[in-house]
């Protein structure tokens, strides 16, 4: 291959890359701007009264000795109509005290702490889940992963769009409840927010494809069954049961008021293991999805196909970056063609202003209407943040689970750091 | 100066010197954290309208305002007045910032404004265009035409409206609230709302067997009685849908007949004199719930609802009406909660 | 919800606060260009550059700015600048590699700045001179890219920082000290980069350009920026400010605990072990029009 063959490919691949990551960035300012001026969509957020359904909350658990009982702790204050709750905590071949912990809330909550123990079958949260609600016939399933802790009145919130015979999954947002452990979970409070309070309530908004995120929200018991089930041989069992449900027309609504708080990973080694295993999940969902997605065009929304499409593709986006670099290097050694070198160092240079910008501007958006002002300024400290990010789910995107079928699913989960027992802040 | 390399270092130490300069806030907040608290998010008063008066119940109870004297000021240094037929409010003045607290049932002169909360040991009896930051009636509370509240009412009994009153907030009361016409609101809660006295026509319910079986045409099954279809649907008067409905375009349920489950509309719904919808009704666009017609399940618009002399929900299952714009008709009434967010209001 | 409204004074914000700003800084460009050859002037000698400050003319439409910079020349990197080269990026990646735990991060960064050193090695161990850049050319281009960003920024700052609801004096500080900051940066960063690259050869050239030189700039950017959207608006944001600064508590303050289901009730109960088993612009302009005839489409909540 010449050089100007060389130049040629990285020439087209820079501006492909620029393309792909200028819509992303259009999203982001797009997104941030909706959550500043426009309507503020949450229909479902003030029915308080209602005949509640029969609800099932399923709490996986696998090696979750040191925050289990928070969990249940706090679905057992919530404020459900206790004849129509029952908290299911799975636990799936743990090897610590997880299972006696749950044996013993069982017999201190009989029929309201109901546990599902589980020694065989398909390891993984999708199989899971699969199993624990073959055994339940509950109108909704809400799941929560063992390390949140709900408020009282989280049930009912994430409850009631079921109302709306439309709504086939509710997300909640997630609130870090150790943000001031270290630069890194107050790198991820920043990204959460931004996550949630801009990203998924546009989404919400603009009636895109908010994501179901497998944690503070749940399913109606009959789209599940319409969209074929969780598939066990997933990893991200989330996002695949968002994508089924939006190609089915379900809906699928975030309510970014039921609030929930989490324990983000306190160590960069951990923080890599979760954002490759959710890069590995989102991209198999994309490999098998979005090939359907588009077939469906013409009875969905074009919006809301074009968000779908790229909700799929967002952990691709750091492989998008990281070949623009590869792009950007060829052609700076090779020398710009000179009837292109002043466009394309034009373009390089809008994208690293407004393009790098995006994600900081909606990160700073999102704190300011969640209240916050001086948590802002650790924004420098995101660069740290995007650059791990950026490699480790490049480097996912390219593992082979990332793309090639029949990859055996197993258990894998974020390290916990508690130490005793959690507590929220006091509420107001 | 002395070599070109201890030019450059000096140069690079200014440089780098230069590009801290911004960077200081940054990592003054990451060594002194001055905001690294975990998002206070899930706040009691958000899901519970009578937060606020049960907050101010225990206030009062701990500031002694339900024992036989009354303090002359609150804890934090607020004064207090009370108001009684022995000892009115003064009637040339108008607006007082003293805590009120009402000792019997002596009505307020009229046009008074309270700027502070006021507490009522009795039943209130308002007078006309009284305006009340916040009132809590320890019995039955009854505001007089033009009333308005500006934060919140509780009544530990009955909460009863005169016309063209103004309810900003939350407007609760353990019993009953009774509204008259032209009365703005936001917030209503109780056992069972009314407007006005008038007596409601409820939707006879038959066993299904009575009614003829309707299943929509066109329509796609997303479960065992779930429906989704991809137009507007009418359910012919007297007929029965059992389950579910999902409707891109409006839904009509025509006189008399009944929904088992709930029904979604894009467009508009409109449920029929004497139909009964069994579950919830949702739409994007307005729901209208005529005279005679029963909705057992929550009413959800993302524009308004109107409601005439109809029945939500039912005394043993309260529920909730919910839109940026609620109208309430004489007649209507509803058994849980009413909640305008942008606009709600009873009209004649 | 509380959001930010569109009005008229926010339109002019963002349109005639940064017109103004850019048609300023255009207009002070030709005494700010002047300082920078003042600055050039001052420092070539002590930096042992050689060669002269010279002067490009840039040409935007009928105006033209006369755009300062060093002719000095860059080696074609010989056998001891590629070894150095290697050493040094050897070094760097293998710290990049011990960095671990709460420096992980930082490590990541020296690795990724240790592979385009090395790609920078790769080129020059196999590719043949010349370079296609020369070192004059190269630090006119950073400087005509600065002058360009100098005088976009203001659009930058009213797009995402004047379109919040801060004080005007808030909006034009910010503007004023981003302008005031990078005009001093760039011609200091173009000082290093014409220093190392001298000393280091073309070798140097590569990493300085794709890493500190925009990059550098918007990164200077995001920490003003940052500051400045920590500053109390005195706006609607402000009024959801939810907490007063705190020092954090790992798990503060206490929450109730369930009550267990009293013995009597448990009696009854079988215990299930196993069986237990628009901006849309669409939306702003709609918001607009519904406030220009007189309706509320936020809502009052």
């Amino acid at each position: 291959m010449n050089v100007g063959t060389l130049v040629g490919i990285a020439n087209v691949g820079l501006w492909v890359c620029i393309t792909i990551l200028a819509i992303y960035t259009l999203r982001h300012y797009f997104f941030t701007l909706n959550r500043l001026f426009g309507r503020h969509r949450q229909p479902f957020v003030d029915i308080l009264q209602a005949d509640w359904p029969s609800l099932v909350v399923f709490v996986p658990a696998h090696n979750e000795s040191r925050v289990v009982r928070d969990s249940l702790d706090a679905l057992l204050t919530c404020d459900y109509p206790e004849d129509r709750l029952k908290i299911v905590p799975i636990d799936d071949r743990s090897t610590d005290d997880t299972r006696s912990i749950l044996v013993e809330y069982a017999e201190n909550y009989p029929g309201r702490v109901v546990p599902f123990l589980r020694d065989g079958g398909i390891p993984g949260k999708a199989a899971a889940l699969a199993d624990a609600m073959d055994l339940h016939t509950d109108e909704v399933f809400l799941v929560f992963d063992a390390d949140y802790i709900p408020g009282t009145r989280l049930l009912k919130q994430l409850v009631a769009p079921f109302f709306d015979p439309e709504v086939g999954a509710v997300m909640g947002r997630v609130v870090p409840l150790n943000v001031g452990v270290s630069l890194l979970t107050r790198l991820l409070d920043l990204e959460r927010a931004g996550g949630y309070q801009v990203d998924q309530q546009a989404r919400m908004n603009l009636r895109l494809v908010p994501q179901y995120g497998g944690t503070v929200g749940g399913v109606r018991r009959a789209a599940l069954d319409n969209v074929g089930g969780w598939r066990v041989d997933s990893l991200a069992e989330d996002t695949d049961l968002t994508v089924r449900l939006v190609i089915a027309g379900w809906d699928v609504v975030y309510q970014n008021r039921s609030e929930c708080y989490e324990e983000v990973p306190e160590t960069w080694e951990s923080r890599i293991r979760q954002i490759k295993r959710w890069a590995k999940g989102h991209n198999q969902a994309l490999r098998r999805y979005i090939g359907a997605l588009i077939r469906n065009r013409s009875d969905l929304p074009f919006w809301q196909v074009l968000d779908g499409v790229l909700l799929l593709g967002v952990f691709m986006v750091p492989l998008v970056l990281l070949a623009g670099w590869l792009c950007t290097i060829t052609l700076f050694y090779a020398g710009y063609p000179p009837q292109w070198g002043r466009v394309t160092i034009l373009a390089i240079s809008s994208f690293n202003t407004v393009g790098n910008f995006a994600a900081f501007f909606q990160v700073a958006a999102a704190s300011r209407l969640d209240g916050s002002r001086e948590r802002i300024r650790m924004l420098p400290f995101l660069f740290l943040g995007f650059l791990v990010s950026t490699v480790s789910v490049g480097r996912a995107s390219l593992s082979r689970a990332s793309w090639l079928r029949g990859q055996p699913v197993q258990w894998q989960k974020t390290e916990r750091h508690r130490e005793g027992r959690a507590q929220p802040p006091r509420s107001k | 100066m002395g070599s070109p390399t201890m030019t450059f270092a000096l140069l690079l130490l200014g440089l780098l010197v230069w590009m801290s300069i911004p960077l200081i806030p940054a990592f003054m907040e990451l060594l002194r954290p001055r905001d690294a608290a975990p998002l206070d998010a899930v706040g009691n008063d958000a899901g519970n309208l009578t937060y606020f008066a049960e907050s101010f119940t225990a206030r009062a109870t701990r500031e002694g305002l339900l024992g036989t004297m009354v303090p002359p000021r609150l804890s934090d240094g607020t004064a207090v007045r009370t108001h009684s037929v022995g000892q009115p409010l003064p009637v040339q003045r108008r607006a007082f910032d003293e805590f009120i607290v009402l000792m019997d049932s002596e009505p307020l002169p009229e046009g008074t404004e309270l700027a502070s909360e006021c507490l009522a040991r009795l039943t209130v009896r308002g007078s006309a265009s009284v305006t009340y930051r916040a009132l809590l009636g320890q019995r039955d509370v009854y505001l007089g035409a033009k009333s308005v509240v500006q934060r919140w009412v509780h009544a530990k009994g009955r909460l009863e409206v005169a016309d063209n009153s103004q309810l900003w907030g939350r407007a609760t009361a353990d019993r009953q609230i009774v509204l008259g016409t032209n009365v703005a609101f936001e917030r209503l809660e109780s056992d069972v709302i009314r407007v006005t006295d008038m007596e409601t026509a409820e939707a006879p319910v038959l066993p299904t067997g009575a009614y003829e079986r309707f299943v929509p045409k066109k329509a796609r099954e997303l479960g065992p009685a779930y429906w989704r279809v991809e137009d507007g649907v009418s359910i012919p008067a007297g007929s029965v849908l059992i389950g579910s409905l999902i409707a891109t375009g409006s839904i009509i349920v025509n006189d008399g007949a009944r929904i088992t489950g709930s029904i979604k509309a894009h467009g508009e719904v409109i449920v029929r004199n004497g139909a009964v919808v069994v579950g919830s009704v949702a739409a994007r666009d307005r729901v209208t719930i005529e005279r005679g017609a029963r909705v057992s399940g929550p009413v959800i618009s993302e524009t308004a609802v109107v409601v005439e002399a109809a029945v939500i929900g039912s005394s043993g299952k309260r529920t909730t009406i919910t839109a940026p714009i609620v109208r309430l008709l004489p007649g209507a009434t509803v058994y849980g909660a009413v909640m305008a967010a942008a606009d709600g209001l009873t009209v004649s | 919800m509380i959001g930010l409204e569109v009005s008229w004074s926010l339109l002019i914000d963002l349109v005639v606060l940064p017109l103004m700003f850019a048609v300023a800084m255009f207009a002070l460009l030709d005494p700010l260009m002047g300082l920078w050859r003042e600055f050039f002037n001052l420092i070539r000698e002590p930096l042992g550059l050689p060669g002269v400050v010279a002067t490009q003319v840039f040409e935007v439409g009928p105006f033209g700015v006369a755009i300062p910079y060093f002719t000095a020349t860059a080696e074609w990197p010989q056998s001891l600048d590629i070894n150095t080269g290697w050493l040094f990026s050897g070094i760097i990646f293998v710290i990049g590699l011990f960095l671990k735990g709460r420096l992980l991060p930082v490590g990541y960064l020296l690795r990724a700045l240790a592979i385009l050193q090395v790609t920078a090695q790769l080129w020059f161990t196999f590719a043949s001179p010349p370079f296609t850049y020369s070192l004059s050319d190269y630090i006119a281009g950073l400087l005509v890219c600065g002058v360009i960003i100098l005088v976009l920024a203001p659009f930058l700052v009213a797009f995402t920082f004047h379109i919040f609801d801060f004080l005007l004096w808030q909006k034009l500080t910010m503007a004023t000290m981003l302008l005031v900051h990078l005009s001093l940066l760039l011609p200091m960063q173009a000082a290093v980069h014409a220093w190392v690259i001298h000393r280091a050869s073309v070798l140097a050239m590569p990493i300085l350009f794709l890493v500190f030189g925009v990059l550098l700039d918007v990164f200077v950017y995001v920490a003003l920026y940052g500051w400045g959207m920590s500053w109390r608006s005195g706006g609607v944001l402000d009024a959801i400010d939810r907490r007063p600064p705190t020092r954090p508590e790992r798990y503060p303050t206490t929450r109730p605990r369930p009550t267990p289901t009293p013995q009597s009730v448990r009696a009854i109960t079988p215990i299930g072990s196993r069986m237990v088993r628009a901006v849309s612009f669409g939306g702003m302009l709609g918001n607009f029009v519904m406030r220009r005839l007189g309706m509320n489409p936020g809502g009052r909540s």
